[in-house]
This record gives structure tokens, C-alpha cells and sequence, in this order.
């Protein structure tokens, strides 16, 4: 049994906590299915190394956030051999149970996500940060807070990539 | 499709631990995976920096016997010293700069743009480093071997005809000539195939935040 003050304890609350955030953006930023076991890794020892600079100023889903953004817009590893696929292949979009019972329903919401992480994953770096953060529901003062943009800048910044998403998604459809 | 309902359906399908390879682990066999591969991550980076810096303490020391026996030997010993001094100035300026850019590595936590700044600010220093290592690499250490060359020249008995010793010393200094400008080649290619497309996609990516910023 870990001490509840020890930093193995903290990260392991944070990560029962909060693993679907890393989850998340490490299925986001990566196009392969090897490269997102990798970057999520990567995310992981982060966000570990970065535990002793936690001070608590920002909530620690913001640092989460922060911290995993800041690690996915620099990742190197594999960068060689994701490129070489990156057009090839697109990883399996594997999601958890949904709310939906029916299995049609299910199926096709596992479809529009599938299709929706698609268009996510065709976004510039940028865009793609600010889009996911408000498909997470965060609010305009939260995505400031990660980013470190202004919220009218946020807002901005947001209009265009939720435009560039609906075009993306309407050509996604439109090939199916 | 709105973009309300794109978060709907992003929301409701929350990737679970078994998402992708590794991530269906449990938490405490996370964690000791995490802590392995951060320990790994260090142990790389202090062999890394121990290999290079013993090198050029290796070099220093022998270049500072010479020196030294010189010295004994009643001959000029500055030459030795200045030798030995040069690899010596390399490997503390490799460590300072080391022990610095391990301590940037560790994530601080900071906003995206902050964040995107420090990497920008690291990749430029590293490709500053690789630019400039004519002058704080190859030229010390250059300036090093040709001084232990001399040194040696004064030291050993001249027994073999001075045009065989003139053809020896060209065929030496062709050779270092040759070999440092392939390792300054070898970085310069590096530069221009790794950190400046690296550059380039994060200065793409600054710039992307800050153009929402003016609008």
C-alpha cells in the first residue's frame, strides 16, 4: 500500500483520475496505432518527471493537459517512420462502451467517431490543440489557461478550426 | 453536423485503458513501467554526458603527462600545457551546457505558447552548437593535436631523414584536415535534415497560436 503523500500515490490518483485525457490526446496527436502506444508512454514519463514542479497553481487537469499538449506538439520519436505511413494506413479508432444501447446506434456512433478523430487528426498542430480542448468541453477561460492564449483569442482561434473540422468531416462523408 | 454534437459524440466515446497496446495495463504496473523508462531516460543522457566528458578529460590528462615529462626533460613544456588545457575548456563547456539542458528537459508545466517558445529556443541552441563547432570543437581540439604533434617532434630524437619526416607530418596533417571536415560536414548535414525542419514545424505552430492572436 503506497502513503497517499508520496509522489507514486499522486500519480496514481491523477492517473485514475484523468487517464483519459492522456488517452485522448495521445490517440489525437499520433496517426499510427504503435506510434499512439508510444507517445502515450511518453506522456506518461512527462507527466511524471514534471510531478515535482506541481505546486498546485493550476488544477491539475490543466497541468495534465498542459503537460501532454506540450509533449505531443515536440514528439520526435518514430517521427521518421510515422511519416512514411502517415498517408497509408490511419490506426484503428478503438472507443469505449457508449451510453447508445441499440448495436446499430452503437456501431454507427463508434462510426462518426471513428470518423470525427479522422478529421481531428487532419488538423494543423495548432488548430488541432484548440479543437480538442473544446471537444473536451473545456470552456474559453480553461483553453486560455492551457494554451496560454487570451479567451477572445481562444474564440478566434476556435471559429476557424471548428470550420476547417465541419469541412474536413463533410469531405470524410462525402468519400463514404 | 454541429459542432455541438461532434463533442457529444467525442465525449461519449471516452477512449478506455485499453485504447491502444499498453494502455490496458493497471495502474501500479503503469507506474513501475513509467518509473523504469524515466530512469532509463536518465541513465542515457549521464552515459552519454560521461563518455564525452571523460574523453576529453582522457585527452587533457595525456596531453598534461606530456607536459609534464617535458618539463622534466628540461624542454618547452608550455606547449604541452596549452595542449592539454584546450580539450579540458571542451569538456567542462560540453558539461555546463549538459547539465543546463538536462535541467530544461524537465517539463515545467508551462501554456502551450510558453512551452513551444523554451523547445524553439532549445532546438536553436543545439543548431547554434552544430553551426559554431568549428570554432569551439574542432578548432581546440585541432589546435590541441597539433600541439601534442609538436611537442612530440621536440621530445623524440630525429632519426629519420628529414623528406620522409616533412612527407609523415603532410600525410598527418591531411589527415586530421580531412577528418575534421567530414565531422564538421556530418553536423551540418544534421542541422539541415533535423533541426531545421524541426524548426520550422514549431515555429509553424507558434505561429499558427499567435496569428489567432492578431486576429
Amino acid at each position: 500500500m503506497i502513503p497517499a503523500s508520496t509522489p507514486e500515490a499522486q500519480f496514481t490518483d491523477w492517473l485514475e483520475e484523468h487517464g483519459a485525457i492522456v488517452r485522448k490526446l495521445s490517440l489525437a496527436y499520433a496517426p499510427m496505432a504503435a506510434d499512439t502506444a508510444d507517445l502515450h508512454q511518453e506522456m506518461l514519463v512527462q507527466l511524471w518527471r514534471s510531478l515535482p514542479r506541481f505546486q498546485g497553481q493550476a488544477k491539475v487537469s490543466t497541468w495534465i493537459y498542459r503537460v501532454c499538449l506540450n509533449t505531443a506538439l515536440t514528439w520526435r520519436r518514430g517521427e521518421n517512420r510515422r511519416l512514411a505511413r502517415i498517408v497509408a494506413e490511419p490506426a484503428p479508432l478503438p472507443v469505449a462502451a457508449s451510453e447508445h444501447t441499440g448495436p446499430a446506434e452503437v456501431h454507427a456512433r463508434r462510426d462518426l467517431h471513428d470518423q470525427l478523430l479522422q478529421a481531428v487528426r487532419m488538423l494543423p498542430p495548432a488548430e488541432r490543440t484548440v479543437c480538442v480542448l473544446a471537444l473536451d468541453g473545456l470552456a474559453y477561460a480553461e483553453i486560455a489557461q492551457v494554451t496560454g492564449m487570451t479567451e477572445n483569442h481562444v474564440g478566434v482561434a476556435l471559429s476557424r478550426a471548428r470550420q476547417k473540422l465541419s469541412q474536413i468531416m463533410k469531405g470524410i462523408s462525402d468519400e463514404l | 453536423m454541429s459542432f455541438e454534437e461532434m463533442q457529444q459524440i467525442w465525449r461519449e466515446n471516452e477512449p478506455g485503458p485499453g485504447a491502444a497496446p499498453a494502455m490496458g495495463q493497471p495502474t501500479k504496473e503503469l507506474l513501475a513501467d513509467v518509473r523504469r523508462e524515466s530512469r532509463r531516460f536518465d541513465r542515457r543522457i549521464w552515459w552519454r554526458d560521461f563518455f564525452e566528458i571523460s574523453a576529453g578529460l582522457l585527452v587533457a590528462g595525456l596531453f598534461g603527462r606530456l607536459a609534464w615529462k617535458a618539463q622534466a626533460a628540461g624542454l618547452v613544456p608550455w606547449v604541452g600545457w596549452v595542449g592539454a588545457a584546450l580539450p579540458l575548456m571542451v569538456a567542462a563547456f560540453l558539461l555546463v551546457d549538459r547539465i543546463i539542458r538536462h535541467y530544461r528537459s524537465i517539463p515545467q508545466g508551462e501554456p502551450v505558447i510558453a512551452e513551444l517558445d523554451r523547445a524553439l529556443a532549445e532546438v536553436e541552441h543545439q543548431a547554434q552548437l552544430l553551426r559554431s563547432m568549428a570554432w569551439w570543437y574542432l578548432l581546440p581540439i585541432l589546435l590541441s593535436i597539433l600541439l601534442l604533434s609538436f611537442q612530440a617532434h621536440l621530445q623524440l630524437p630525429l632519426v629519420m631523414p628529414s623528406g620522409i619526416h616533412l612527407l609523415k607530418s603532410t600525410l598527418w596533417l591531411l589527415f586530421l584536415g580531412a577528418f575534421s571536415v567530414r565531422l564538421w560536414h556530418l553536423n551540418q548535414r544534421a542541422v539541415k535534415e533535423k533541426l531545421e525542419p524541426r524548426l520550422a514545424a514549431l515555429a509553424a505552430c507558434r505561429r499558427a497560436l499567435t496569428m489567432a492572436e492578431s486576429g
